[in-house]
């Protein structure tokens, strides 16, 4: 019976990539996650070098372990099973998915790695391996493995890292750790350890140091600094549609609107900062494209439909927002990203959540824009400036 | 082709059976509705699978190889239950 599905299956397939062209597998889309993350990966080694690749290779290692694991105690009953019959090996029970989805997260949570060592430095070995253990064992694994976890197992990950251990990074830098001739010096202004720290300044918000953060020539997180890979990735993924568009789109139109509303705010205060150069500014600093990329957009934990997955960017963005404006802390794209993940269930609950575009939904979504707009422009109006200029 | 025929995975929950269908209706809900114990009848009933004419269109996109239609199917006949 198992040869006979076995030989079935790849003829059943080839029928069905004829007839319908975009019919994806699971393993594909997993496949192409990690393709769109090549570039910044390949970035990241060239450019930070040994450090990189320390960062990537002992998540992927740990959270490939783990849930390899996993996948050993979810299937004991067969794989330790008396009865010859019933008895299975590893192998058959190993999935592609099970060895991909670990992969990709390690990589996420590598990438989002700061480029500083630790003091003492050996430190950062079990930093890494704790966080990474925490994040894919409860982030994902106690809700029973992939397709099942509502957080996002790297997200997890990086702000159980942020917390716990956020004053250990005060060891030196690492930026072109090759030496290679083409790449541009550490920008000026980043004297603290990422551009949003450096705060909001009329000598930071300048259309150079928006090259700079372009190009990625600042210090900051190892694969969220270059812009170009992560765009390269966002076009790769949209493309074969393994994300929803929808998500993408409400998120940086939100975000870019709020930004816009703090923008015009701190113009009204010190005239020498643009709203525009404020807005691309918060756009590119930080993890907000890279998070956007491959964290905001996973399936597996968005809302299910697609007025729900409009709500769901617009939130995250008005979150991010507010973080980064009011919050100690300087970067909101992964807290902003787990509080979604929980709100993605209420936001997605049956009995109201709609499955095409009705009046209803646009309403929601009008209610949920004009509301993160009005608070925050309230707040904004009361904030006290001097501060941060 | 059905997808019973093929080892299904987990649902990732791409939403793409809600897209597919015709009839608006939420295949990933009603399957995970179906999977619970107990299954929520009332909430069987408000997902509406009755709507369902079995086009098998969200078995066609499922990128898992769920078969999600006799799924679907089933949760009719509960949603027919007292």
């Amino acid at each position: 019976m198992v040869d006979t599905v076995k030989v079935d299956a790849p003829q059943n397939n080839t029928v069905e990539a004829v007839k319908k062209p975009h019919k994806q597998s699971v393993e594909w889309m997993l496949y192409d996650v990690l393709i769109a993350l090549a570039p910044a990966v390949i970035y990241s080694f060239l450019v930070y070098g040994v450090y990189a690749i320390r960062n990537v290779l002992i998540p992927v290692a740990t959270m490939f372990i783990a849930e390899m694991v996993f996948v050993v105690i979810k299937n004991r009953k067969a794989l330790f099973s008396k009865d010859e019959k019933t008895k299975k090996k590893f192998f058959d029970v190993l999935n592609v998915t099970d060895i991909l989805s670990p992969i990709i997260s390690g990589i996420i949570f590598g990438l989002m790695t700061q480029n500083r060592d630790t003091d003492p430095e050996w430190l950062i070995y079990f930093i890494l391996i704790i966080s990474s253990l925490f994040g894919i064992i409860f982030g994902k694994l106690i809700f029973g493995g992939l397709g099942k976890n509502i957080f996002n197992p790297a997200a997890v990950s990086f702000v159980f890292m942020l917390i716990c251990f956020s004053s250990k990074f005060t060891g030196a830098f690492h930026y072109n750790a090759w030496g290679l001739s083409f790449l541009p010096n550490v920008a000026s202004f980043t004297t603290s350890a990422t551009a949003l720290e450096a705060g909001i300044s009329s000598s930071t918000i300048t259309m150079d140091n928006i090259k700079a953060l372009f190009l990625g020539n600042i210090n900051g997180g190892i694969g969220e600094s270059c812009k170009i890979p992560l765009l390269i990735g966002l076009a790769y993924l949209l493309i074969r549609r393994d994300i929803d568009w929808k998500t993408i789109v409400s998120f940086i139109a939100m975000f870019l609107l709020m930004s816009l509303v703090a923008g015009l705010f701190i113009y009204g205060h010190n005239g020498k900062i643009s709203p525009l150069t404020y807005t691309l500014y918060q756009l590119l600093s930080g993890g907000v494209l890279f998070g956007l990329t491959y964290m905001l957009s996973e399936p597996v934990t968005m809302p299910l439909t697609a007025p729900s997955r409009v709500m769901y960017g617009m939130v995250i963005a008005i979150i991010v927002v507010f973080i980064r404006t009011f919050a100690s802390a300087p970067e909101g794209m992964a807290y902003a990203i787990l509080m979604g993940n929980g709100l993605g269930c209420f936001i997605d609950y049956y009995k109201w959540s709609q499955t095409r575009f009705t009046w209803k939904s646009w309403l929601a979504i009008a209610i949920i824009g004009v509301l993160g707009l009005g608070i925050f422009a309230w707040c904004m109006n009361g904030y006290n400036f001097g501060g941060i200029l | 082709m059905e997808n019973s025929n093929k080892t299904a995975m987990a649902c990732i929950r791409c939403g793409r059976c809600i897209n597919a269908c015709p009839y608006a209706l939420n295949p990933v809900n009603i399957m995970t509705t179906m999977k619970s114990m107990p299954v929520d009848k009332e909430k069987v009933k408000f997902l509406n699978p009755a709507a369902c004419d079995e086009c098998k269109k969200c078995n066609d996109v499922c990128p898992s190889n769920i078969d999600l239609a006799t799924l679907v199917k089933r949760a009719k006949i509960v949603a027919k239950l007292p």
